[in-house]
């Protein structure tokens, strides 16, 4: 591997997954972590152990041999997408710590040890994403030294969209679908749908179906063949991906054949969201992937928010909050300076429809000032894709009008 | 459409601090505004080499610090210095500029007593008593513009008795607004006088002096009516922590 690294790192309810991008190849590779045991994937759980205060990734075979003194870390996803803190009788372990140092060995088990100097851009992929999960990578990010633009997490959705459309054209000309076997008899399907139509070519997603499949292998593939019918009808695919440890060919003849007719393409293996988010990660060494697409995936903020001000003197709008980004990377600060006003108007545009709307927020009790002497803080952030909060503070004017410590806050829909 | 002005810079990590009236600047904003409501505090601001150095480190871009060296190793007004920071601060709107640029060459035009009193007022208006009296004595002293005679002595006696009123030395603030009456019979430094001589000898004092004066009756009722009506506040519930706050805002407004 080279020195420095473009990664793309899956985290799910139990494994770990990690992908860089080789250059020369021009394509994402799994990565081999333990050098023992040339896995591409290690379980999501680390072990700390408090009487030489190590840590390390905790494998399977380990769990259930540990000695007293030894805290293991499981479902971190799950308490990172809660908030929840690991309780250790009385000892606390923060959750964005807990993912930092999974991270960490990850990396450190894929021969990277020093992430802040060796990882040009990582994303981390998960099934789904919380305000309070995206605040915990944000932390976890910043302890391991990899600064703002350096790393970002994204959802499988988006992963799945990042890998298809970096493959060729042929793969998703039409419809894209994936399986993803989440357990062995339980399978949900989506698909990419491109819209030709629109410059550039806008991608969105289908909504869910998902199907519980017999446990036999025959009425297992048969009924899968009929969970494929359903999913497929009225639509043209020109590729199929099978994730997930479920999946197997030994059972799933028929519906294999289904799968291939009219020359489609069908994929299975394990890493591709690992591999879709290593190409998010590649963004800006290799722009031309994404120049043609844009993905309107569920995650998406769909407003455009800004505020008419002054800037060196000359009215102008001022963006804020630009659609077209997921919701917890949408995030803006600024300070203005009011002036006879007592309130904040914000114009606000959808960005399908294009409908326009102003929304005015009245700062109720604002001491009375002299015109120009009111510095307020203003923080716009997400906290869905279709709720943004937005945070007011008076700063008064230094030490001229001190501060009342007055915040507003309130939603905007 | 709302009224908001962007705010480029965050506030600087060090003040600027303004000796004269104690006070912290933090931003181009604060302190543009403070200078258009005091420009009599110009000069000795954008002068301070200390200004200069707060200007270069915190606030500006190196292409502004550049001008504004220029500008200030040139012999140059109080108001071409001021303008520049007003203009490349874009705090204000272009009709302020023009009316801010009217103000200032008014003050220029201004006799060395005007901008002492100029001066004193400021320093009054922002508790700095015993540097007010001093600037009012020197405008005492200063040369005066022909149109600046009797009227502008008598405002300058009654200022520097309002402050002495304000450091509770009441024998002062009445010889001084004794004078500012003496010169200028004007109703406002008379109602002064009369306050002063019931600070300094209660009603009796103040009934004696309305006399003396020929004050008119129903304008000394109104006095003493107004004196009565003024109800102590109640007590601090924490005495003690109000007489440390009481007694450091007086040496503030008495030690500068």
């Amino acid at each position: 591997m080279s020195d420095t690294y473009w990664l793309g790192m899956e985290l799910n309810y139990k494994e770990v997954r990690l992908c860089a991008y080789n250059s020369k190849d021009k394509e994402a590779v799994s990565v081999m972590m333990h050098s023992d045991t040339s896995r591409a994937q290690c379980p999501a759980r680390i072990a700390h152990f408090t009487d030489c205060d190590s840590w390390k990734l905790y494998g399977d075979a380990d769990v259930g041999f540990e000695s007293s003194g030894t805290f293991v870390f499981d479902d971190i996803l799950k308490h990172c997408l809660a908030g929840e803190s690991y309780d250790f009788g009385g000892s606390f372990f923060e959750p964005y710590a807990v993912l930092a140092r999974l991270i960490f060995l990850t990396l450190k088990s894929a021969g990277i040890n020093e992430p802040s100097n060796q990882v040009k851009a990582l994303v981390l992929t998960t099934p789904k994403i919380t305000g309070k999960l995206a605040l915990a990578a944000q932390k976890a990010f910043k302890d391991l030294g990899l600064g703002v633009g350096a790393a970002r997490i994204q959802s499988f959705d988006e992963s799945f969209y990042a890998h298809t459309y970096c493959q060729s054209a042929e793969i998703h000309s039409r419809n894209a679908g994936l399986f993803y076997f989440d357990t062995e008899t339980h399978v949900y399907f989506k698909s990419l749908r491109p819209n030709y139509s629109t410059r550039p070519v806008t991608v969105t997603l289908s909504d869910v179906s998902d199907a519980n499949l017999p446990r036999l292998c025959e009425e297992r593939d048969l009924s899968f063949e009929a969970f494929i019918k359903e999913c497929t009808e009225g639509a043209e695919f020109s590729s199929f991906f099978l994730v997930g440890n479920g999946f197997s060919r030994k059972w799933a003849v028929k519906s294999l054949q289904l799968l291939c007719r009219s020359r489609r393409k069908v994929f299975f293996g394990n890493n591709l969201f690992a591999k879709g988010a290593c190409y998010s990660a590649c963004r800006k060494i290799r722009p031309e992937i994404f120049k043609k697409t844009l993905f309107l995936g569920p995650d998406l903020v769909r407003i455009n928010i800004g505020i008419n001000l002054k800037v060196r003197g000359i009215m102008q709008y001022y963006p804020l909050i630009t659609a077209g980004i997921n919701w917890y990377e949408a995030e803006k600060e600024i300070e203005l300076i009011l002036g006879e006003e007592k309130s904040l108007i914000f114009s606000t545009s959808r960005l399908e429809s294009g409908r326009r709307a102003d929304y005015s927020m009245e700062l109720a009790n604002l001491p009375a000032r002299p015109p120009m002497t009111t510095r307020l803080n203003v923080r716009l952030c997400f906290e869905s894709p279709k709720k943004c909060l937005v945070t007011v503070k008076d700063m008064g004017f230094g030490e001229i009008f001190p501060s009342s410590g007055l915040i507003w806050k309130d939603s905007l829909t | 459409m709302g009224d908001y002005l962007l705010c480029e810079r965050k506030n600087s990590d060090k003040p600027y601090f303004v000796s004269s009236v104690y006070l912290n600047i933090w931003s181009l904003e604060e302190l543009c505004w403070f200078l258009s409501v005091n420009p009599a505090l110009a000069a000795e601001i954008v002068f301070d080499p200390a200004f200069s150095a707060w200007l270069s480190d915190e606030l500006l871009s190196d292409e502004l610090i550049r001008e504004f060296n220029a500008i200030s190793s040139e012999d140059g007004h109080v108001r071409e210095r001021l303008m520049w920071i007003f203009e490349k601060s874009y705090y204000f709107s272009n009709r302020d500029l023009r009316e801010l640029r009217v103000r200032l060459e008014t003050l220029d035009e201004m006799s060395p007593a005007g901008l002492k009193k100029q001066k004193g007022d400021t320093l009054l208006k922002y508790g700095k008593y015993k540097g007010s009296i001093e600037c009012y004595r020197r405008a005492l002293s200063a040369e005066r513009a022909p149109n600046e005679e009797e009227r502008f002595t008598a405002c300058v006696w009654h200022n520097m008795g309002l402050s002495y009123e304000k450091m509770f030395l009441s024998g002062k603030a009445l010889e001084c607004f004794a004078k500012a009456y003496e010169i200028c019979r004007k109703k406002e430094f008379l109602l002064s006088y009369l306050k002063a001589a019931y600070f300094d000898g209660g009603f009796e004092k103040l009934e004696i002096e309305a006399k003396r004066k020929k004050a008119d009756a129903a304008e000394v009722a109104a006095l003493t009516e107004e004196i009565d009506g003024i109800t102590p506040k109640s007590a601090p519930c924490d005495m003690d922590a109000a007489l440390r706050q009481w007694i450091r805002a007086y040496h503030l407004s008495v030690d500068q």
